[in-house]
Parts: structure tokens; C-alpha cells; sequence
């Protein structure tokens, strides 16, 4: 059955599940996507966004032929459902419930030693993650992370005569760069329409609040867990000179600014971030680096 | 409609009619702008200022007397409207936000509520502007 005469349809290899996990003290199902075989790469989507933002990671057959690719949904985002009880709460993301619930879920999926990518908060996140947790983690890929980003939070997402709807997804789209794509530009904004009231607020706590880690980065021990950090240019949220500052910080810190990208590297221009991305993987993985991508399939199966 | 000056390359009265016409030929605001209705309060201080009320997805000219109180403000030198509508920015220029935050040349003022309620529409407009930019 079809609604057309010449029916052409292709699966991604991409597979989304769910898992019950405790974090917190708190019962949360959490949605994750995941693709490919090999060290994992733990992505972790930006504040009041979701793992949607991973998706040409996630199908990039270059990276999947390496990496086991896994995303997952925070609670109360995408498809991860916010905990019993929430509507009786303020959402407000702190440091100690966000590295909870990123090493809970990796040990749910016995996820050993992964590289972790975070973007925006979790391009900070992943610092804190490092300074705590160096003996767990393989290495951590911060995108728009610093030591601390001043200005995101901001209550008037919350009013009832603001449609955060619109209204916080432009104010995000704001730190794209203008010649990244425009149909990646408008997802990015799209994803950002479909968060829950306060969820981006909430966030934003942590990454302009609660997190604050100017001072310790000699705390992080990037001999234990290298330690890269990569901001667009165009980012005016945490900006090339923000992440400079961090990088000076932590002793053994790489990365730097990237040319003609904003604050979504990953999601606003795939093609251009992965010329970032993957010189840093090689390093990280030079045993998985060099393998022949001439046996790969092609993205997608195709299906009559 | 009214301005001081119509001289400048950037901001005009013809540059405004340029724009309000890209307004109503635009299908995204056709769209996004049907239900919004605000009011804006564009000045280059000592040369010239417009107020135009964005009303059921059109550009309306507007005397200064009928400015409400809850307006958005943008006020900028020569410089900065070259910024704000510049279609080839620099970064952290990029954007009416980023040149908020990093332009001396550009001051957005008025209601902050009115501000974020409306980017969306006013977000496009600036990109009918930058268009504008190239055209004209």
C-alpha cells in the first residue's frame, strides 16, 4: 500500500530506545539514540534542546564505522519525560543533578571510559564532569564550554504574555553564524519551539548560575582525561574568548575557536564542524582512526 | 511615515518604503506576522528618526506622536544601522542581539519584554533589511 506510484523509502541506521534509570533519587525513562560500533561517544544536546541535535553525527558513516555514537534526552526534554511530581516544581538544572544523571545513564548502558561531547551547558558540563570524574571518563569534547558564562538566565521566558515558543528559539538562533545553513539553522530553531515551558530557563541555571569553576581549573587533570574545547566564532553566548580563558586555565586544555560557525557546531553546519571533530578524534583514537571506509554502507538502507 | 534625513545610503524614506514593500511580498512574514502588532523606534541620534508600527504582517508608517510607551528601541550611529544591516557581518556582529551586547555603535532600548515578544518578526525584518542591503 502506498500513496504513490514509485514508493522510495530509506531506514537510518540510527535506533532509539528507552531506559528506566534511578537519578537523583528520582524513577526517569530516558530516550537515547544511539549508531554505530567502536569507543563511545556520549553527545550530550545544549539547554532546552534534545538529541535531535546529534542527528548527522549520528549518521555519518565515517564517524559510525569508528564510534559508537549514543545521544540521549535529559528529563524533561525531547522525548525523556520530566519525573512524577514536576508539576509542582520550578526546573532549575544544578551541576550535581546534571553529573548525575550523565554518569547514571552511562551506567545503565555499561558505557565504560567515553568520550564525552557536550554542547552549550554541556560543553561546560563536560569541565565539571572531568574535574570529578577524570578516572571514569575517556576524554570530553566541550563545544561553546567555559569556566563560567555569564547571562543566559533570564526569567522572561516564563512570562504568560511571551510565546516562549518563538520567542526562545530566535533568541538562541541569534548565536548561529549567518553562512551556516539555512535549513540546519531552521532546525535548530525548530528543536528549540518544541521545549517545555521554563525547561530552557532551567537550564540556563546551571550554565550561567550554578556552575562557576573559574579558579579550578587546575583541578582538572587532563593527563587522567584530555580535556578539548572548540567555540564558533560567532558565538556571543560563550564566546572564542571565553573558551581561550578556560583553555589558559586547565593545564593541558586544547582547542580554540572555530572559523565561520556559531554556537551550535554540530547541528548549524555539520560538514564544517566535523573538519574540527575529527583530528581530535584521530588523536584521542589512533588506533580506530585510519580504518578503510570503502566497506562502509552508504547512509540509510534503502527500502522498496 | 517620518524622518529627519534621507540622505544616508543606509536608512531613507525610500529605504523604508523599500522595506516595507519587501515586508508585505515576504511569506514568512505573512506567516509569523499575522497576529503580531508592535511598535519600533528607530533613531540615528542627530540625524534622523522613523516609527513604524509592524501591524497584521505589514510595515506601517507611523507619526512620532503615536509612539505607546511600550515600544522597542533601536538607536545606532551611521556606523551601527551599517552594521545592524550589513548582509556580509563580522562575527559577534552578526546579529541585532550580538550587536546589543558588542557594538558601541548600537543601543537596543525600549521595552525588553516587547523585545524578546516580537524577535521573531523583528528578526526577519532584519534580514529583509540585510537583503535590502544588497539590493539598494
Amino acid at each position: 500500500m502506498s500513496s504513490t506510484d514509485t514508493p522510495v523509502a530509506s531506514f537510518e541506521d540510527v535506533v532509539g530506545r528507552y531506559v528506566n534509570l534511578r537519578s537523583s533519587g528520582r524513577d526517569q525513562r530516558i530516550y537515547f539514540e544511539e549508531a554505530g560500533s567502536g569507543p563511545v561517544l556520549l553527545c550530550l544536546h545544549t539547554a532546552g534542546a534534545d538529541s535531535r541535535q546529534f542527528r548527522h553525527l549520528l549518521n555519518d558513516p565515517e564517524i559510525t564505522s569508528r564510534f559508537r555514537v549514543v545521544a540521549f534526552d535529559l528529563p524533561w526534554h525531547g522525548r525523556s519525560l520530566p519525573p512524577e511530581g514536576w508539576w509542582e516544581e520550578e526546573y532549575l538544572l544544578t551541576a550535581d543533578a546534571y553529573v548525575a544523571i550523565v554518569r547514571d545513564f552511562a551506567a545503565a548502558l555499561n558505557i565504560e571510559q567515553p568520550t564525552v561531547i557536550g554542547c552549550s551547558m554541556a560543553g561546560s558540563l563536560v569541565l565539571e564532569l572531568a574535574r570529578r570524574h577524570a578516572d571514569e571518563i575517556g576524554a570530553v569534547i566541550g563545544l561553546s564550554g567555559a569556566l563560567k558564562v555569564n547571562g543566559r538566565f533570564q526569567d522572561w521566558s516564563l512570562r504568560p504574555d511571551v510565546n516562549a515558543q518563538q520567542s526562545v528559539p530566535t533568541w538562541t538562533s541569534s548565536l548561529m553564524a549567518p553562512q551556516s545553513p539555512e535549513v540546519s539553522r531552521r532546525e535548530v530553531w525548530w528543536i528549540y519551539s518544541q521545549g517545555g515551558p521554563g525547561i530552557y530557563r532551567g537550564d540556563t541555571y546551571f550554565y550561567s548560575q550554578d556552575l562557576d569553576l573559574r579558579g579550578r581549573g587546575h583541578e582538572i587533570d587532563t593527563r587522567a582525561c584530555p580535556v578539548y574545547l572548540l567555540t564558533g566564532e560567532y558565538d556571543h553566548a560563550c564566546t572564542p574568548a571565553d573558551t581561550a580563558d578556560a583553555i589558559a586555565e586547565i593545564p593541558g586544555a586544547k582547542g580554540g575557536a572555530m572559523k565561520d560557525i556559531g554556537h551550535f557546531p554540530m547541528a548549524e553546519n555539520y560538514p564544517l564542524f566535523k573538519t574540527y571533530l575529527l583530528p581530535i578524534l584521530e588523536e584521542l583514537h589512533p588506533d580506530v582512526a585510519s580504518k578503510d571506509l570503502d566497506s562502509l554502507a552508504l547512509e540509510g538502507t534503502p527500502h522498496a | 511615515m517620518t524622518s529627519t534625513n534621507d540622505t544616508l545610503p543606509v536608512i531613507s524614506d525610500v529605504w523604508f518604503t523599500h522595506l516595507a514593500n519587501a515586508v508585505h511580498a515576504d511569506r514568512e512574514l505573512q506567516v509569523i506576522g499575522k497576529y503580531s502588532d508592535f511598535w519600533l523606534d528607530a533613531v540615528s541620534p542627530g540625524n534622523w528618526r522613523v516609527v513604524l508600527n509592524f501591524q497584521n504582517s505589514s510595515l506601517i508608517p507611523t507619526p512620532w506622536k503615536d509612539l505607546p510607551a511600550d515600544h522597542i528601541a533601536i538607536s545606532a550611529s551611521p556606523t551601527g544601522w551599517g552594521q545592524i544591516f550589513d548582509p556580509n557581518p563580522k562575527p559577534l556582529l552578526h546579529d541585532l542581539l550580538a550587536l546589543g551586547k558588542n557594538s558601541p555603535d548600537v543601543a537596543l532600548g525600549g521595552s525588553d519584554v516587547e523585545l524578546v515578544r516580537n524577535l521573531r518578526v523583528l528578526a526577519r525584518l532584519v534580514d529583509l533589511g540585510k537583503a535590502l542591503h544588497v539590493q539598494h
